[in-house]
C-alpha cells in the first residue's frame, strides 16, 4: 500500500456547480451535466478555453445516454482537449487531480449528472420516458447480481449485510437510524435539499419496510440532478477569484471479494472502505482530530456506517455506542468530540441521490466559507468517504489553508 | 445473511407479499462457498443466521428452482 503523496495538496478545487435536485425535472442527463459543468467553469472565473480536461458520467467511451465527455465537449463548445474519462460515482474526481497532477492537462472539468432512472425507482418503473432512456444508457451499468434468486445489486445484498451487521455485533437497528436522523436534521437547513421535514426514531422505525432490515428511509433518493467540479493546478489556483480548496489527500480502494457473485460476502470486515480508508491515512499527516465535516457515503444507512468505522472513529461494531455518545440533543444530529459535523448537506439520503458528488461540493462551500445558513464556522478540514461497500471507493481529505 | 423482500422485479412464481426471503446460504462441504436461494417452510420470523438447512427444488411456472428448508433440531442435535 503506498505511503507516497507527491500530489498532496498540489492540485486544487477552483470551481463547483449544481443543478437543482428534483424528483420530476424530466431533463436529460447531458442537460443536467451542462448546466453544471457551465456553472463550475464560471464560479471558478474561467472561461471554456481554459478547460483542456473532461471527466464525464458513465461507462465507456460513448457512454450513451450518459453526460459523458464526447457529448459535454460538444455542448460546452471547447475546440480541443487533452484529457478524457467516463467514470462512475465520484472516482473523475480523483481521475481528473491525477491528469492535472501529471500533467495531462491543466484544468479538468469533472461532470457527474443523474436521472431518477428504473433500476433505482419503483415510481420510475411506471414512466415511459424514463423506462426508454434506461433501455439506451450504457452496457454495463444495469445492475447486475441473481435475477434468477431476486438477489439484485443494488439492494438485497446491503441490506442482507446489514441484517448480518446487526447479528454479529448485537446492536439495533436503531444505529442506523442515525444516520438517517442525522442527514434529515442537517437537510432542513439546505434549501436544496429534496427531503427536508425532519424525523425522530419513530417515523424512522415505523417508515415502510422494504427489504428487511432496510426501509425506506434507509435507502437514497433518487433525483434528477448534476453536478460539476473545476480542478486545477495549486499555481493557478492562487491566481484565481476563489479561495482554493486543495486536494489533501486521496485515494482509491477496493477488497478482494472474489469473482462470482461477490456481494454474496457476508464478511464486514472486508469490505472495500477499510482499504480505501487505510490508504488514505497512510498517505496524509493529518488525523480525525483535524477534520470539520465527515461525509460517510450514505447511499444506503449501512455504508456509512461501515465507512465511519473504517475511517478509524471507532472500532468494527461500535458505531451504535459511538454515535449515541457523540449525539447532540439540541440539533437532533452527530456532533462528534463537540465540534465535527457529519453530512452537512443531507447527502444521498435527504439532499438526494447524485453518488456523493453533492460530498465534494458541500466541502468546497464549506471550506470557502459560502455554505450561508449551515456554515460551521472555522472550516478547514473534510473527510470525504465516498462509494459503495464492494465497489469505487473513492476518498478524500480537502483542505484549505 | 438474508434479507427479507417486500418488493422486488417481477420473477414468475415469486411473492413478495409474505414478504420473501432469499439468503446466503454456506455450504457444509465447502466453507465459504455460498448459494442464493429463498427460505421454504419457515415462518419469515423464525428465519435466523447460522440455521442449518437442506437442498429442496421447487417448481416456478414450469421451472426448477432450488429452495432451503430448515433442518428440524431433533434431526440435527448438535
Amino acid at each position: 500500500m503506498s505511503k507516497r503523496n507527491p500530489m498532496g495538496d498540489k492540485v486544487a478545487i477552483v470551481g463547483v456547480g449544481a443543478t437543482a435536485y428534483g424528483r420530476r425535472l424530466d431533463r436529460s442527463r447531458l442537460s443536467l451535466g451542462l448546466e453544471a459543468a457551465k456553472k463550475a467553469i464560471r464560479d471558478a472565473g474561467l472561461a471554456k478555453e481554459d478547460i483542456d480536461g473532461i471527466a464525464g458520467t458513465g461507462s465507456g467511451m460513448f457512454a450513451v445516454g450518459e453526460a459523458n465527455f464526447l457529448a459535454l465537449q460538444e455542448g460546452l463548445g471547447i475546440r480541443e482537449i487533452t484529457w478524457c474519462l467516463n467514470a462512475e460515482m465520484t472516482q473523475g474526481i480523483l481521475h481528473a487531480a491525477h491528469a492535472v497532477f501529471s500533467g495531462a492537462c491543466e484544468t479538468a472539468v469533472v461532470v457527474h449528472a443523474e436521472t431518477r432512472s428504473p433500476v433505482l425507482s419503483a415510481s420510475a418503473q411506471t414512466e415511459p420516458l424514463r423506462v426508454r432512456a434506461m433501455e439506451f444508457q450504457g452496457a454495463g451499468v444495469r445492475p447486475f447480481g441473481d435475477y434468477a434468486q431476486g438477489w439484485i445489486h443494488s439492494g438485497e445484498p446491503y441490506a442482507a449485510l446489514a441484517g448480518r451487521y446487526l447479528h454479529e455485533f448485537g446492536v439495533p437497528r436503531e444505529v442506523l437510524g442515525l444516520i438517517a436522523i442525522n442527514n434529515r436534521s442537517n437537510a432542513v437547513m439546505n434549501e436544496n435539499a429534496v427531503l427536508r421535514t425532519p424525523i425522530t426514531m419513530d417515523d424512522y422505525l415505523s417508515a415502510r419496510m422494504v427489504r428487511d432490515p432496510f426501509g425506506i428511509l434507509d435507502m437514497d433518493l433518487p433525483v434528477d440532478c448534476g453536478e460539476a467540479i473545476v480542478i486545477t493546478t495549486e499555481e493557478r489556483a492562487q491566481a484565481l477569484p476563489k479561495k482554493p480548496v486543495y486536494i489533501h489527500a486521496a485515494t482509491f480502494g477496493e477488497a478482494n471479494r472474489g469473482t462470482e457473485y461477490y456481494e454474496n460476502v457476508g464478511d464486514y470486515r472486508a469490505m472495500s472502505p477499510w482499504v480505501a480508508m487505510a490508504a488514505l491515512w497512510g498517505k496524509s499527516d493529518l488525523t480525525l482530530d483535524d477534520i470539520d465535516i465527515f461525509f460517510p457515503y450514505d447511499g444506503y444507512t449501512i455504508n456509512a456506517i461501515c465507512f465511519t468505522e473504517a475511517a478509524g472513529y471507532c472500532q468494527a461494531g461500535e458505531a451504535w455506542d459511538f454515535f449515541r455518545e457523540n449525539w447532540d440533543e439540541t440539533s437532533n444530529r452527530l456532533k462528534i468530540g463537540g465540534k465535527t459535523l457529519v453530512t452537512t448537506n443531507g447527502g444521498s439520503l435527504s439532499h438526494g441521490r447524485s453518488s456523493g458528488f453533492n460530498y465534494y461540493t458541500e466541502s468546497v462551500l464549506q471550506l470557502r466559507g459560502e455554505a450561508g445558513a449551515r456554515q460551521l464556522a472555522g472550516c478547514r478540514a473534510t473527510l470525504i468517504a465516498s462509494g459503495s461497500l464492494y465497489h469505487d471507493p473513492s476518498v478524500a481529505i480537502l483542505r484549505t489553508d | 445473511m438474508f434479507t427479507l423482500l417486500h418488493r422486488g422485479r417481477e420473477i414468475p412464481g415469486v411473492d413478495y407479499s409474505g414478504p420473501h426471503p432469499i439468503a446466503a446460504i454456506e455450504l457444509t462441504e465447502q466453507k465459504g462457498l455460498r448459494y442464493l436461494a429463498t427460505i421454504v417452510n419457515c415462518p419469515n420470523q423464525d428465519i435466523s443466521i447460522g440455521m442449518p438447512v437442506r437442498l429442496t427444488w421447487l417448481d416456478r411456472a414450469g421451472v426448477p428452482s432450488p429452495a432451503f428448508v430448515p433442518i428440524l433440531n431433533t434431526l440435527n442435535p448438535g
